[in-house]
Order: C-alpha cells, then structure tokens, then sequence
C-alpha cells in the first residue's frame, strides 16, 4: 500500500506551467470567481465536509487504506495535445470520478467526451475557456460518451446512438478533426442530458479545497495558464502538495502556493445524474 | 456373463443432454428467490458522506457481482426524474438516513440505520 504521507517525486513534477497556451490565458482566468460560480447553480462548500488540518494526515492514510482517493475512482488519462482544451479535460476527469463515486468504483465507467463540451465553450476551437462557462455547460447539457471505452476503440460507439471523438488533438485514436456543435450527431441531446454534472461545490478556501480532496471528491483548479484536476494530497518531505492527472498523460503536484492561487476557478462536482439503469447509462 | 452397459450409457447421455439445455446463454439462470442482488448506501449530502471503510466494502459488493453503489437521497436521472433502479431503494429509506438498503431484485430484505462496514460487508450474506 502506497503512503500519501511520504511520496518521492521528481522536482520537474512540481508546479510545472505549461510554455505554450493550454487553453487557460489570463483573461479568461479573470472570469472565474466564485461569485460567477454561484451564479451558475453551484453551491457554497458544505461545512460537514471540512476536515482540521491536524487530521489531514490520518484522514489521507485512511484514503490510502480503503482506496477511497478521487484517483482511485479515476478511469484514465486524456491527452489534449495540442489544443486549448485544458479546461474541459479537467472537467471529463472530475466527472467520471462522481459518477465512479456514487457507483462505489468502476463498474460502469463512462469515458466523455471534453470536446463536446469544448466545442459549444469555444466556438472559434482555439483560445481555450474560463473553468465555469465549462461546469455551467456540463450542469446545463451535459457530456456526450466518446467513441473510445474501457474495452476498446469503438466500444461506446458500438453502444450508444450519439458519441464524439475524445479530442480535437493527434492523440491517437482518441483525436479526430474539430467539430462544431452544429455538427454533433442528429439528436445529441438526447444522449448528453444523461450525462450531466448534478451538484457542484463552490469551493473558497485553500481549506475547502484540501477538505474535499481528503473526503475523495476531485477538485478541478485552473491556475497559471493550464487547467488540471486535483485527485489525491500527498506529502513530500513533510510538504503538502496536491496531485493532479494532466491531460498529457502524466501525473503531476502543485505546492500549497499554487493550490492557492486556483481556488478562485476552481469546482467539484459532488453528484451527477444517475440512470435508470447502470447497463444502460444514457437510456 | 459380460454387464450389458448401454442402457448405462443412453442414461449419462441423456444427462448430459439436459445440462446443455439449461446453459442457454439466450435464457441466463435466474438468481433463487432471496438471494441478494443489490446494496444501496443512501445519504443526505448536505447532513454526511458514506465513510470511508463503508466504500470500501461497496467496491468488495462489487466485485462479487452484487450491486452496491452510494447514492444521495435527491437523485435524479436525465429526465431530473428519480433512477428507476432505485425508486424501491429510496421509498424504503425515506426518513432511516444515512442507511443501507439490501434488496433481492424488487423485495427489500432489510434497512440498516447508520450502518458500518461490517454491515456493508455481512449485506451478502
């Protein structure tokens, strides 16, 4: 069993910004405030959820014990290179971790598509999104699958009647061209409401968003010109970081000044809509 | 004086026959009456979370092929309507929150008010 409390990395690894756009520029960075959030639909943090920092270790241990971090109800990396999809890849993962969540692990994984929620953020494909017109999208209309699933290349495509392309990057056979939204599938919405973001937490604090990580919940975070999603906290020679999985494959940590600096864009989303029936996820 | 087998053999044969039949794979067996086939934890959000152990045993439910899953008390499906699945679930747990509700298809066999890991893990049996 792996120790959160006592991890190695390399240096590289931590707080790494991208050199070239991802998708998060500053102007649109300015656009994320929790006030904006709220206005979405988003609730304030749940006070129930805040754990004291001085259990913040055990509580993490006990994630490690029950694999009860949101990394462990995560169901694969994205890679959105080189487009300015960051912020949506972010929010892929934070959605397919709740709806893992409610179904107690992977037993039905859904892989989404951010480039359907991309394509209606931005309709001009470069330039990248604010982290909340993408949440508000989610909680609007909700994701449609993507073509790829646990089980190979076109298995949910074989499966259900509107699905997309992972990306409008190379990335194998996840990438495909870009799209725009009028020209989703016939009768997309029939499939996305039933892959929407429920509830969403508004998080303020550097607390909160600790707090939300050590109860398994992802927070997604757009800071320093890239957007991630936040699953695990670990401690590297008795320093708190938060770990991500960047859409590029790999896993990488943020120190406490840059968790810091993303708690103005940042969101979780604590439920999703549910089937009717865990075979038949979009009816 | 040699045995005659073959009506031995005609019999085993027959056997044989029949336990094919019963291995359709169009007409897959039906669990027996009483076995259990789904766990629900089902909280109210605003008020806990499933803990931590009690997670954990749900992904072991899991695994065994029972259908465990953690579900707030406001659920809604696509249509913002409650997930057919768990409309027996729900009706069982109204006002017995957080609690575990152990079904055997449609029948409830019971409710667990606050239930611990250990309940989560004895739900099967």
């Amino acid at each position: 069993m792996s120790d959160s409390t006592n991890v190695v990395f390399p240096d590289s690894d931590l707080d790494w910004s991208p050199t070239n756009d991802t998708g998060y520029p500053d102007r649109l960075a300015a656009m994320d405030t929790p006030e904006a959030l709220r206005g979405l639909g988003a609730r304030e943090f749940p006070d129930h959820l805040l754990i004291d920092p001085s259990d913040w270790k055990d509580a993490a241990r006990q994630n490690d014990t029950h694999k009860t971090w949101a990394e462990d109800y995560r169901n694969r990396f994205t890679n959105q290179a080189p487009t300015h999809e960051c912020t949506c890849h972010a929010l892929a993962q934070n959605f397919e971790i709740a709806w893992n969540r409610q179904r107690a692990g992977k037993g039905s994984p859904i892989w989404v598509s951010p480039l359907s929620v991309y394509s209606e953020a931005n309709t001009r494909q470069w330039g990248g999104s604010s982290m909340q017109r993408t949440v508000g999208i989610c909680i609007a209309r909700g994701f449609l699958p993507e073509h790829r699933g646990p089980n190979g290349v076109t298995e949910q495509k074989d499966k259900f009647p509107h699905t997309l392309h992972c990306t409008s990057g190379n990335d194998n056979e996840a990438g495909g061209p870009w799209v725009p939204v009028s020209r989703f599938p016939s009768g997309w919405q029939a499939t996305s409401k039933h892959l929407k973001a429920d509830e969403v937490i508004n998080p303020r604090s550097y607390e909160q968003v600790i707090s939300l990580l050590l109860n398994g919940i992802a927070v997604s975070v757009g800071r320093s010109g890239h957007a991630i999603p936040y699953v695990k906290v670990v401690w590297r020679n008795g320093q708190l970081a938060a770990m991500y999985a960047d859409s590029y494959n790999v896993h990488r940590y943020d120190s406490v000044r840059m968790i810091k600096s993303g708690v103005g864009g940042s969101y979780a989303i604590w439920s999703t809509t549910i089937p009717d029936d865990w075979m038949k996820p979009v009816g | 004086m040699q045995p005659d087998y073959r009506l031995l053999i005609l019999i085993v044969m027959a056997v044989l026959v029949m336990m094919r039949t019963t291995e359709d794979p169009s007409n897959p067996p039906v669990n027996p009456p009483g076995t259990v086939t789904q766990v629900t934890f089902i909280y109210e959000k605003d008020d806990s979370v499933p803990p931590r152990a009690v997670q954990d045993a749900l992904r072991d439910l899991n695994e065994a092929d029972i259908l465990a899953s953690a579900i707030d008390k406001d659920v809604s499906n696509g249509q913002g309507d409650m997930p057919e699945q768990y409309k027996i679930a729900l009706d069982a747990a109204a006002g017995k929150l957080p609690c575990l509700v152990v079904q055997a298809g449609d029948k409830i066999l019971r409710v667990i008010e606050d239930p611990t890991a250990k309940d989560v893990e004895e739900a099967a049996e």
